[in-house]
């Protein structure tokens, strides 16, 4: 008796679980893994991918998501922050980095909204060089401070005071590479999935 | 003291006696031998566990103070917000409460299956793995090596390392189980055997399961919140089963409710987890199937808090006598209030306006904080001195430790619920530009940094009285009725 | 796989599943495994003659006690 009765037991808190998984995890990843990606989404180049993996090491799912929310839900669209994201849109985005903290704004189509090299990179040199009162975190160390810039060097143009005397301020490679992939945020090209719902209606 | 009449008390003593399959050891015997059996390892648990409560609060708080002070360490790689953020996160769940709950949880299966632990030596192989795992995959973090999703930033290996500590961990229990002593489980032990099934499938799917795009955020998230159901909660609900009727010393309101409140909370809670995607680019039935779920919830909540209040009820006037009931009760009312809080958040209406926030910040605090980690302090005050035979040394530093804590997690709490709030009301209003929405929160961020350094001043507190009583130094104490002499007892 | 097929097998899964479990309730009440008196008496199994139900545990801020017990 009280062998069958741990057996309903364990059974019946094994079986809880796998069904939420099956819900939740399971029947998602049979409907949806298989969708090919938007025409106008291209793979992740080779610098690119580089500047994602400087994004992950350094945090910044935890203040940027990377979804941007439909019409009458938030004021994303408002905003123009881009159109609503579909998971069309994240087919090589591995590990996925939609975040769920807006402490700064959504970065979905960050390339789309600020394009200028020089401003993500005093940008991340130091926030408040050009966003008044933003709290985001200074990365110094993205950047060298040197005698001279190299040939292909991006040298940062900072006010007199923040640079020492006779010396530049120049990116590295990883922040190079981080702005590289900031720069490839476009999503603004039209919803795959807004296609195929139109045609089902027609 | 004893405020039952006497005639009833010993009625139901004699019905509980007799419940009792085996009284073949004397109770007191068979009770200090339990201790004995498990005495070195869950302490064990409890040091090491303190240890990541202390790193992890001084993580916690120095990303709480770089959100209004972002220069500050600013020029420190390891230290910038993006990573002390989630080794806070990772610490403090996978050291802290993980540890300090597996060695309570063990402490109360010896207990309730009325048996000395089996197999005990593979806990202390258990304690060391666990250990080298969150020492690995916090280290990773820091030095730039996380894996980038939230509750799983450790590395492959350290979740490897960690689930193999787990397995030795759960064994012991399983095995100690099937060894019971007892005709009936107790609904703490329900939730402890339930937790030690869940654990071990939850985080091998989730750490070595391969998903594309949006269903690896989806799967995120049913393991991010999953770890609460199947863990977090638990470990906090079977020790407040335990210890609320054990130091009051009347049973549990009604029993029925608990089997209600454990089933309908396995079959809910784990569907919930997808409410932190809501307006997310998943599909829309997923979404949906976890909010009904998450308002589900208010099922098994209200049957936990009929039974955990109405047990304390008429019995306040304990608390001024009890850290073991002042820290548990404290926690079973926090459990209550983020139980409803959280269904109410997975509302569509109400997430549109907290998702993204600090809101989510002071729920989960609600949650972990001062649910989960008070009940476990609480916990460690009534283990400890019958593991190491010697009472804590200083009530005065208790009293400090309680309410230190219990002020700072409601300044906490109650900051980051009205700054995120207003947070969200700004971000969804297109008239107002996004910066406001951040400089707006500044002044709740603040109060949650004084709240935070309360906390931590808690902590400092309560880790030394700990060490104060390994050591055995300070006064001895006769005062709680514990390990005390057959002579003694007519002092009583 | 389309949504309508997966939402029918989820809730079929489902179904299944809750009738599976009815079943194994109800076979467990007819064949006595649960019984009122039974749920009620578990609640009194964390009590024992020398830890009995009406006697609290714990009690560390009360003075008096305190007083007693230093003798």
């Amino acid at each position: 008796m009280m062998f069958i009765r741990s057996f309903v037991f364990f059974f019946g808190v094994l079986a809880t679980l796998l069904l939420g998984w099956a819900a939740l995890v399971g029947i998602p990843d049979i409907m949806i893994s298989e969708i090919d990606p938007p025409d106008e989404l291209e793979r992740y180049t080779a610098e690119e991918a580089f500047g994602r993996q400087i994004y992950i090491r350094e945090g910044c799912v935890y203040c940027h998501s990377q979804q941007v929310r439909p019409e009458g839900f938030g004021a994303d669209q408002e905003r123009l922050w881009g159109r609503p994201s579909v998971p069309a849109d994240y087919v090589f985005d591995r590990p996925h980095l939609l975040g769920t903290m807006r402490t700064g704004p959504d970065l979905m189509n960050i390339g789309v909204r600020q394009t200028s090299v020089s401003w993500h990179m005093e940008h991340l040199y130091d926030p408040r060089l050009v966003v008044e009162g933003s709290t985001m975190p200074p990365y110094p160390w993205l950047f060298e401070v040197k005698r001279s810039a190299g040939p292909d060097e991006f040298v940062l143009d900072l006010p007199e005071d923040r640079v020492p005397e006779g010396k530049v301020v120049v990116a590295t490679r990883e922040a190079e590479a981080l702005v590289e992939y900031l720069l490839s945020l476009d999503r603004s090209y039209d919803s795959p999935q807004r296609v195929v719902d139109n045609d089902e209606e027609e | 003291m004893t405020p039952e009449s006497k005639t009833k008390s010993n009625d139901a003593t004699e019905r509980a006696k007799a419940f009792h399959q085996s009284d073949l050891m004397d109770d007191t015997e068979l009770r200090v031998k339990i201790d004995e059996s498990l005495a070195s390892a869950v302490a064990l648990f409890f040091a090491t566990s303190l240890f990541w409560l202390l790193l992890g609060s001084i993580f916690g708080l120095i990303a709480s103070y770089k959100m209004h002070w972002p220069d500050w360490l600013g020029e420190y790689a390891v230290l910038t917000f993006g990573r002390i953020r989630p080794a806070h996160l990772n610490t403090v769940a996978y050291g802290w409460v993980s540890l300090a709950g597996a060695g309570a949880l063990l402490w109360m299966t010896s207990r309730l299956t009325r048996i000395p632990i089996k197999w005990g030596w593979m806990l202390f192989i258990s304690v060391l793995l666990w250990n080298i795992g969150v020492a690995y995959g916090t280290g990773a973090i820091i030095f730039g090596y996380s894996r980038g999703m939230e509750w799983l930033e450790f590395p492959r290996i350290a979740g490897f390392i960690i689930a193999l500590g787990f397995v030795f961990f759960a064994l012991p229990i399983l095995k100690t189980f099937i060894h019971r002593k007892v005709n009936h489980i107790y609904v703490s032990l329900w939730y402890i055997l339930a937790s030690v099934v869940w654990f071990p499938l939850l985080y091998l799917t989730a750490n070595f399961g391969h998903y594309q795009g949006v269903v690896e955020a989806g799967m995120n998230w049913w393991y991010g919140h999953n770890l609460l159901t199947v863990w977090v909660t638990p470990i906090g609900l079977a020790m407040a089963y335990y210890f609320l009727p054990k130091v009051i010393g009347r049973p549990i309101y009604s029993y029925y409710l608990s089997l209600l409140g454990f089933w309908s909370f396995a079959l809910f809670y784990n569907w919930n987890g997808i409410h932190h995607l809501i307006g997310g680019p998943l599909p829309t039935w997923l979404v949906t199937v976890s909010i009904v779920a998450s308002v589900m919830m208010v099922i098994p909540v209200l049957a936990v808090a009929v039974n955990h209040h109405m047990t304390t009820f008429k019995h306040f006037h304990m608390l001024k006598f009890s850290p073991t009931l002042r820290f548990t009760v404290f926690g079973a009312m926090a459990y209550t209030a983020v139980s409803l809080q959280g269904s109410g958040m997975a509302l569509r209406s109400i997430n549109e306006i907290t998702h993204f926030t600090h809101y989510t910040v002071g729920h989960a605090h609600l949650g972990v904080y001062a649910f989960s980690t008070m009940i476990l302090f609480g916990g460690i005050y009534y283990i400890m001195p019958r593991l190491s035979k010697w009472e804590w040394p200083y009530p005065s530093l208790v009293k400090w430790h309680f309410w230190l804590t219990a002020i700072g997690v409601i300044i906490y709490v109650v900051a980051l619920t009205i700054g995120g709030w207003y947070q969200g009301l700004d971000m969804n209003n297109p008239d107002k530009d996004f910066m406001e929405s951040v400089l707006n929160t500044i002044p709740y961020l603040y109060l949650r940094s004084l709240g935070g350094t309360m906390m931590v001043v808690g902590h400092l507190i309560f880790i030394y009285h700990f060490a104060l009583m390994v050591k055995r130094a300070g006064p001895r104490r006769f005062a709680p009725p514990w390990f005390k002499k057959p002579e003694e007892e007519s002092a009583v | 796989m389309n949504l309508p097929l997966a939402a029918l097998l989820v809730v079929l899964v489902a179904v299944i599943a809750a009738s599976i479990a009815l079943a194994a309730f109800y076979w467990a009440v007819r064949r006595k495994q649960f019984s009122i008196r039974d749920l009620n008496e578990g609640a009194y199994t964390i009590f024992d003659n020398d830890e009995p139900v009406g006697k609290p545990q714990d009690v560390m801020f009360d003075d008096s006690r305190k007083q007693n017990k230093k003798q």
